[in-house]
């Protein structure tokens, strides 16, 4: 079998209604995994179900992962119904571009609520005997800014740091379970998160930051890769790594 | 907003020593940069509860052509 095969795998992807989670969704569809898909907004949900591989085993949860009190409940159900989970993609996650001095003690609980925490939540879940296979990968989606610093982004920043610097730790505890935890640092991908910002920052910023990408900027097919990496069979030595996907961003 | 308790406001927002006028050139102010962008931008949500697009700030040049942008109707005189 090709071992970056997903087939027989169930993997939970956060984040799943849009940008880099909508395509680890997908790709990880096309791959053979089976998926349960985690996102606030059902419609757009939705449309990440209609884009999947054909005959895709998928199941929903909409839910806030921020408030995490049923979370387990309503994991377990979806568990029952398509089998012990072999993998875990965080890629729910907010971006606010800001002055320092704009920056509040709510801005860096927000940040860091769905960021880092509701995904180390998730990961206490899902590395519980009754929810996990025998091997298991967890894939934490983090930032270059998590690496290198950029203005307005102190909370965003901290909060990637957070997830790189939390997965190692993941992995070190988690090994001894059979699960793999690794992070994927991008720079700047082609989503609605980014054309957010681009509209915050303005056009002369934005070409600033393009300029910093020596392959331009990534498509989320690029991140999703990455991830399959990890969370297949061919990363099974792979673990309490950072792996950066960015153009070059980071190179220079 | 009063237009005088705007340009103090304005003024504390970008820590600019020089006491500005709407005649004033934003882009000519010393203290005035990429970030003082995003302050701006932070000050008019704040302040006048509005989303300026940044594509405006292009035209932007003084402080009279903020005011326009956040809309006269915001100003009591």
């Amino acid at each position: 079998m090709n071992s970056f095969s997903l087939q027989d795998k169930t993997i939970l992807i956060t984040g799943a209604s849009s940008g880099i989670g909508r395509s680890c969704s997908v790709e990880c569809s096309k791959n053979g995994a089976a998926l349960i898909l985690i996102a606030r907004n059902e419609e757009e949900l939705q449309k990440t179900v209609m884009m999947l591989a054909p005959d895709t085993k998928v199941e929903t949860i909409t839910a806030d992962i921020t408030d995490g009190e049923n979370l387990e409940g309503l994991i377990a159900e979806k568990v029952d119904i398509l089998g012990k989970i072999s993998g875990f993609i965080h890629c729910a996650g907010i971006e606010k571009t800001l002055p320092l001095k704009k920056h509040t003690p709510q801005l860096y609980n927000d940040i860091f609520a769905i960021n880092v925490i509701s995904g180390f939540e998730i990961a206490k879940i899902l590395s519980l005997k009754k929810y996990k296979n025998e091997k298991s990968s967890f894939v934490f989606i983090s930032s270059v800014a998590g690496m290198v610093g950029e203005i307005g982004k102190a909370a965003y920043s901290a909060s990637k740091g957070a997830v790189v610097s939390g997965a190692r730790s993941l992995a070190m505890e988690l090994s001894r379970s059979g699960i793999r935890v690794n992070s994927v640092s991008p720079a700047m991908v082609n989503t609605p998160i980014l054309e957010k910002m681009f509209d915050a920052i303005g056009e002369e910023a934005s070409q600033e930051i393009l300029k910093k990408h020596p392959l331009g900027i990534g498509e989320p097919e690029d991140v999703a890769n990455a991830c399959i990496f990890l969370l297949s069979d061919a990363g099974k030595w792979v673990t309490g790594s950072n792996l950066v996907i960015d153009g070059g961003y980071s190179a220079q | 907003m009063k237009t005088s308790v705007f340009l103090e406001k304005l003024q504390e927002e970008l820590e600019e020593d020089q006491t500005l006028t709407l005649e004033t050139n934003l882009k000519e102010l010393e203290s005035y940069d990429s970030i003082s962008l995003l302050s701006v931008i932070a000050f008019v949500d704040e302040n006048f509860n509005k989303k300026i697009d940044t594509k405006h700030f292009k035209d932007i040049e003084t402080v009279s052509d903020l005011a326009d942008i956040i809309g006269k109707e915001n100003f009591e005189d």
